[in-house]
């Protein structure tokens, strides 16, 4: 009995050892780890783990923080309904921060989990700069999908990036093009259709360019209508902003040298990077033929900068749009964000071999952990330390042996019966290894016609084998599990 | 040869209306012929450039209303194109912007 008691302890420090470190081990190898485990092992761990309460840092707070969301620092409860909070300035569009292009007013949403939940998040009003949203239920070990939707009117600066984008855009320069091209020398009365169709075309274009930035319009058919009537009322200084900017470009004028730029780097400023770096040009350093001609030159233009950006927020003005951010947490088993199944207890089925009986023989068995253990054992422990990391692996086992499995003929084993006792050693979510001791009633064969004293006595053995956990295959996970994480 | 036109604008001191541009000349020089549109006018005006020079050109019309005015020269890719209200009455300093 003492050397069986040694080599389990011997057994059972060579399968702890070697990991100790790794109590904090970020989020799951997945099943990838666990899958070349299974192989080496021999056997499925049926284990059940689970976190104790709080294994997920997201039960802590109760909301859950969208920096950390997103971060991955956090996990997702489970089997219970939660809410995410953030601020604005931390959420970006695909045109950048969030904060930067609109001025959000509300917060809406939904979420798609990778087991097929689905669900809406309720609108929800900003307030200030902070916004929450809820969410529903989540099943554990999923992925999911979130869609924020932020709706708000545009920020101020958004307008004068936007005419620049229309400026430059294709688009909008073949509109110009087939503008000019059907409405010079007409009269101004038959000029006026044409205008009409250049400022749907640029309505378009600063629609589509806001779409470039994540911004819809929540109204989209109350958009197109205001901003073409907009833009047509202001299409003078929309329409010569063009030209005029063509002219402060040209070499000749000199501006460059007036700005302290090459002309390369003149060219390549945009329009409203250009208009505030015309507000501070030194006329001493243009040519002295054209300083005359520069500052008025100069002076037309930022005027007309300033009205073609003035009658676009203006046709925006009012207008609400939507700004999406999606957040993908989880989408695969290996990156599961939901919190990990909680469970108290293990179903195992396995082998067992006793190496002083040279038998191996399957056994069932119930592993109970010392409070709710993580399924996965790669997932974020609660605690730091190794006392955690032994908790979210370590059982009390007991069991019965069921066959023999080594074809033996002349078992010791009474029947086919044994009562098994031990600890078990979770190796990843399915497989375990199981030592301890084999208590069973013996048959010994009689010798020279006697019977053995020793014959229908109680023995134990050491034994040692893997198993798998069958409530951890996921059609029995909830079977000795926590029904939500918190 | 013309490298450039600035300012384009309308006057109109409510008995003739007139537009006008600042013309650049390169280091050539020379007699240059412009050909402004003016709404559904056209109307052509010649005049010398010292080479270098910077000078306006303008000429009047009849035309009325708001719609494209273009102004180009002869021997030159240079144009300049506005929408301009050539009604616009004096006490202003034209439109353009």
């Amino acid at each position: 009995m003492t050397k069986s008691l040694s080599t389990f302890a011997f057994v059972l420090s060579l399968l702890i050892c070697p990991r100790l470190g790794s109590g904090q081990a970020p989020r799951p190898a997945g099943s990838g780890a666990a899958a070349s485990t299974q192989t080496g092992g021999g056997g499925a761990d049926t284990t059940q783990s689970s976190s104790s309460a709080g294994a997920c840092k997201s039960t802590i707070s109760g909301a859950i923080a969208y920096t950390d969301l997103k971060s991955e620092k956090v996990s997702l409860p489970y089997g219970t309904a939660f809410a995410i909070t953030g601020d604005v300035t931390q959420v970006q569009l695909a045109g950048g921060a969030l904060n930067a292009l609109i001025t959000p007013q509300s917060v809406t949403g939904d979420y798609a989990a990778s087991d097929g939940t689905k669900g809406d998040m309720a609108n929800s009003p900003v307030a200030g700069t902070s916004w929450n949203v809820s969410v529903g239920k989540l099943s554990p070990d999923t992925g999911v999908t979130i869609n924020f939707r932020f709706t708000g009117p545009l920020s101020a600066g958004v307008v004068q990036a936007v005419l620049d984008e229309m400026l430059g855009d294709p688009a909008y320069q073949a509109a110009l093009s087939q503008f000019i091209d059907s409405a010079l020398g007409k009269s101004a009365a038959a000029q006026l259709s044409a205008t009409t169709l250049l400022s749907q075309a640029a309505a378009a274009v600063v629609t589509s360019a806001l779409g470039r930035r994540g911004l819809a319009p929540k109204n989209p058919e109350d958009l197109k209508t205001a901003l073409a009537t907009a833009l047509l009322n202001n299409i003078e200084p929309i329409f010569n902003l063009d030209g005029q900017i063509s002219s402060v470009r040209n070499p000749y004028s000199s501006i460059a040298a007036g700005l302290g730029l090459s002309q390369d780097d003149l060219v390549a400023l945009p329009p409203q990077l250009l208009a505030d770096k015309l507000k501070g040009i030194d006329y001493s350093k243009v040519s002295a033929a054209m300083q005359d001609t520069a500052r008025q030159m100069v002076d037309q233009f930022l005027k007309t900068y300033q009205n073609a950006a003035a009658g676009l927020s203006n046709g925006l003005k009012g207008a609400l749009f939507t700004g999406s951010s999606s957040l993908a947490v989880g989408s695969d088993q290996a990156t599961d964000v939901v919190c990990d199944l909680q469970k108290y207890a293990g179903f195992d089925v396995g082998a067992l071999y006793a190496p002083r009986l040279s038998e191996l023989r399957s056994f069932a068995m119930v592993d109970v952990y010392l409070g709710p253990v993580q399924l996965r054992t790669g997932a974020t422990p609660p605690k730091a330390g190794i006392g955690e990391w032994l908790h979210q692996r370590v059982s009390l086992a007991v069991g019965v042996a069921l066959k023999d499995l080594s074809g033996s003929t002349q078992s010791k084993i009474s029947g086919e019966n044994a009562f098994a006792y031990g600890l078990g050693f979770r190796l990843n979510k399915y497989f375990r290894i199981t030592a301890g001791g084999l208590l069973y009633r013996t048959t010994l064969p009689a010798e020279n016609g006697s019977t053995s004293p020793a014959n229908g006595s109680l023995r134990q053995e050491f034994f040692i084998g893997p198993s798998i956990d069958v409530t951890a295959l996921s059609a029995l996970q909830s079977i000795f599990a926590k029904a939500k994480s918190n | 040869m013309i490298a450039g036109f600035v300012k384009l604008q309308s006057f109109n001191d409510g008995k003739t209306k007139s537009v006008s541009v600042i013309a650049i000349e390169d280091a050539s020089g020379g007699a240059e012929t412009f050909t402004f549109v003016v709404i559904d006018q056209t109307k052509i005006v010649g005049k010398n450039f010292p080479p270098n020079d910077v000078q306006p050109v303008s000429v009047t019309h009849t035309a009325s209303g708001k719609g494209l005015v273009k102004v180009s020269v002869a021997n030159s890719p240079q144009t300049f194109t506005q929408i301009l209200d050539v009604d616009k009455q004096p006490g202003d300093d034209g439109t353009g912007s």
